[in-house]
């Protein structure tokens, strides 16, 4: 047997495992100090290991545990709950909005509804049963020709109660109004008398370098 | 494994609150010797078992319960132990003199062999000191500790052997071995 071997055997002991070649080990530990030391120490490590101290927790530690996995528990389910709800509040909104704006014929009910035809004239008979289809442009010619029937039913209801409050109360108006552009022309001319100094200035001062320019010999630069 | 482990799994599930107080009590005392043990601190050590319990039944309806249930847990613990320690490790150490020990002084040959095995299993690196408290101090066969460390059980056993090798060599070297055990025989 070699020291390997006996090592090998000392793990086997550690393990609880039973020696096979108990007769062996033995012999070599008899002839092996270093192996009889390791021997030894395994042996130590076995007595100190049984009086290792077992660490013990405070005794409220489980009902501390217990009490932290209920609350949690708790806090769990409430959330869950709430996530649920929610979910649930969201997928019936989404449904009925679906539900709503997929209808094959929403957007042309509405518009019948508001727009009779033209051709007919508006009675509650008709509003209760619109036709089902106008182009766009019959619904706006409709909408505007509703638009100037109230506009003309107002201003005949404004007629009516004219007479009594409106003639005592307006002021004459002067006439005729003077010209809104007659201030501008007014200040355009004050711009340009302002302006003309300087405008003379520069027109002299753009003569006067003109002069100093040489004329410019066309026929000698052919030449060259 | 406790044969009704699953049992009380499934009335924890249903929330019955004695189940959960049952279960915490069954596994309690390993979760907290191994936080204890890895962590080295007695309040660590308890809030770490609870953060370890928090997590076993946030995730209990995820146990296959065709598996033991024991190493699911202490693998939860393991992890736990791990994140805390490299926690620990980022932030500075607060010296806590209050906190006792796993071992009071006395005089005893026993106890002074257990506290240097203590200490010398301290200093084992994380993987080899799982492995050895799981072995040593909990009883726990290679195959659950293999589950709980997510590891195959020949890298468990090399763990163990070198962690046992690592710590009789500090026994030998602090005179903890009779010299009379030693001497030619």
């Amino acid at each position: 047997m070699t020291c390997h071997d006996c090592q090998i055997l000392l793990q086997q002991s550690l393990d609880h495992e039973t020696i096979a070649d108990s007769a062996g080990l033995e012999q070599h530990l008899a002839g092996c100090a270093d192996c009889r030391a390791w021997q030894a120490a395994a042996r130590q490590l076995e007595k100190g290991i049984r009086h290792l101290p077992r660490p013990e927790p405070t005794p409220e530690l489980t009902r501390r545990i217990v009490r932290a996995v209920l609350a949690e528990r708790r806090m769990r389910r409430r959330r869950h709950v709430l996530t649920v709800s929610a979910l649930a509040a969201s997928l019936l909104i989404a449904v009925f909005l679906a539900a709503y704006l997929l209808r094959p014929d929403t957007r042309q009910e509405t518009l019948a509804v508001q727009t009779p035809p033209a051709s007919q004239p508006r009675t509650p008979e008709n509003m209760e049963t619109p036709e089902p289809s106008l182009s766009l442009r019959d619904s706006v010619a409709e909408v505007a020709q509703l638009t100037l029937r109230k506009a003309d039913e107002t201003v005949g209801q404004a007629r009516s109660l004219w007479p009594n409050a409106a003639p005592k109360e307006l002021r004459p108006v002067p006439s005729p109004l003077t010209p809104p552009v007659d201030p501008l022309r007014e200040a355009g001319s004050s711009v340009t008398a302002g302006l003309e100094p300087v405008a003379d200035s520069a027109r002299r001062a753009f003569n006067l370098f003109l002069r100093e320019i040489p004329p410019v010999r066309t026929e000698e630069k052919r030449k060259s | 494994m406790p044969a009704d482990d699953a049992a009380l799994v499934r009335r924890c599930l249903r929330g019955d609150a004695e189940s959960i107080e049952t279960l915490v009590a069954r596994y309690q005392p390993e979760v907290f010797g191994l936080c204890f043990r890895l962590l080295r601190h007695r309040q660590d050590a308890e809030d770490v078992t609870q953060e370890v319990f928090l997590r076993v039944f946030r995730s209990l309806r995820r146990w296959d319960a065709s598996r033991p249930l024991r190493p699911w847990v202490m693998g939860i613990a393991v992890n736990r132990c791990r994140t805390w320690m490299s926690q620990k490790a980022r932030r500075p150490e607060l010296a806590d003199y209050l906190q006792d020990s796993a071992a009071a002084p006395t005089p005893d040959d026993a106890v002074e062999l257990a506290a240097e095995i203590d200490s010398a299993v301290s200093q084992l690196r994380p993987d080899y000191r799982m492995a050895f408290i799981l072995f040593h101090e909990q009883g726990q066969p290679y195959e659950e500790i293999a589950l709980a460390l997510e590891r195959p059980v020949g890298t468990i056993k090399t763990w163990l052997h070198r962690a046992r090798m690592e710590v009789l060599e500090r026994l030998r070297q602090r005179g903890m071995v009779p010299s009379e055990d030693v001497l030619e025989r």
